[in-house]
């Protein structure tokens, strides 16, 4: 069933999926949501929990992706991953800066959490011989 | 789709789909709009934590319908979902004649759908008879068989731990109480699914592993262990969070996602 043959590869995604569903549940389902912002020591609105929920929503879909790129052959999942490797390395370097800036406690979960995205879904690229030119 | 050119068939597995994709999505992502259509129900967070796990159970059912669609109907999703909505129709009775409710929909759409798989069943030929795989499980692979075993032991320690004491997961989960509706929820999580489950079990068992049911356990584990996760990080600080649910969950999660991917090539 699964048409990618590299079994690290597999096992990346497979966790890459797992990352993403856990995310899509906390933002899409209100009690998570709720208590991921008393954690993050924010104030939970109607219009917080709507726009997390539109977030979820991306994250699960991004699951979704990443599902079907376990059941399709490589060479099918190019632009996926390639836009996975540029999506998060974008959401990475917005996070330095967030957490650079920061003050007081910080929690460093999200931060590194986007790191391992982008470090898994750049070894897959990789892998799975994908790279085009020198970066992408 | 569902690799037959019969139109009955692909109508009947196109609407228990719908069906199951509006219970999924509904109880699942919409709690509100679920309980705003019965009124009958508490929206207490018990109920909630138990119909969301419904709604996920929903979705992996729905995950079987998709596989199928792609790779051809297979006879253990028909031993998996009849007994289920079977125990389902009755779990419904049961809770209605308990609360009074007059919302017949959960029920005629039960009813609907164990009619339309009896018709998609008889038309796509499957006779009463199971034959027998050549080794246990139908595979050489020592590990997914044992891990299958565990499972099947597993499921029947769910069931008669339910009935040692009905009410420990309502006790023991940080958030839940002991209610009746609650405790009629448990039943049908803890007792009425796990008893179709040891049926594809039993069937898989004899006749083979399934690439339909292997995937739905598959798919099933992927967001159950994405919501243990959530629960064990949502439960309050200071509040022992049930870590024996959470075990004895992420367990069968395991055992569900090994014997898939050691035996997917062969589906």
């Amino acid at each position: 069933m699964i048409k990618i043959q590299d079994n690290v590869s597999v096992t990346i995604i497979s966790l890459l999926l797992l990352i993403s569903t856990f995310y899509g549940f906390m933002f899409v389902l209100d009690p998570f949501a709720n208590s991921f912002l008393e954690r993050s020591g924010q104030e939970a609105s109607a219009t917080t929990i709507n726009m997390m929920g539109n977030v979820g929503w991306i994250y699960l879909a991004m699951g979704l992706g990443y599902m079907m790129v376990l059941i399709a052959p490589a060479e099918q999942s190019t632009v996926f991953i390639r836009f996975m490797v540029l999506g998060s390395f974008i959401s990475l370097i917005r996070m330095i800066d967030l957490y650079a800036n920061a003050e007081g406690e910080v929690i460093y979960g999200p931060l590194i959490a986007t790191a391992l995205v982008f470090i898994g879904n750049a070894y897959v690229y990789n892998r799975l011989k994908m790279k085009v030119g020198v970066f992408l | 789709m569902f690799n037959t050119q019969d139109n009955v068939i692909r109508i009947g597995m196109f609407l228990i789909g719908l069906m199951l994709l509006m219970y999924g999505a509904m109880m699942t992502f919409n709690l509100e709009f679920f309980f705003s259509r019965y009124p009958t129900i508490n929206a207490d967070q018990t109920n909630s934590f138990f119909i969301t796990w419904t709604g996920i159970n929903t979705l992996a059912f729905l995950a079987g319908i998709y596989y199928m669609g792609y790779k051809g109907l297979q006879q253990g999703f028909f031993v998996f979902m009849i007994p289920l909505i079977v125990g389902n129709i009755i779990w419904i009775y049961m809770a209605m004649s308990a609360s009074g409710g007059d919302n017949y929909t959960g029920m005629v759409s039960q009813i609907i759908a164990l009619i339309i798989l009896f018709v998609v069943r008889q038309r796509a030929g499957y006779k009463f008879s199971y034959p027998k795989a050549a080794t246990a499980w139908g595979t050489d692979d020592k590990v997914s068989a044992n891990l299958l075993y565990l499972g099947t032991l597993l499921t029947v320690i769910g069931i008669v731990m339910y009935f040692v004491d009905p009410s420990a997961v309502l006790r023991d989960t940080a958030g839940l109480e002991v209610t009746a509706q609650g405790q009629h929820y448990a039943l049908g999580i803890f007792v009425l699914t796990p008893i179709a489950i040891l049926f594809a079990l039993a069937y898989q068992w004899r006749c083979g592993v399934q690439g339909v049911l292997l995937s739905m356990g598959a798919f099933w584990s992927a967001i159950m262990i994405a919501m243990i996760f959530n629960n064990l990080a949502a439960t309050a600080p200071g509040t022992e969070p049930n870590m024996l649910l959470a075990g004895f969950l992420m367990v069968n999660c395991i055992i569900n996602l090994t014997v898939f991917f050691r035996l997917q090539d062969k589906f």
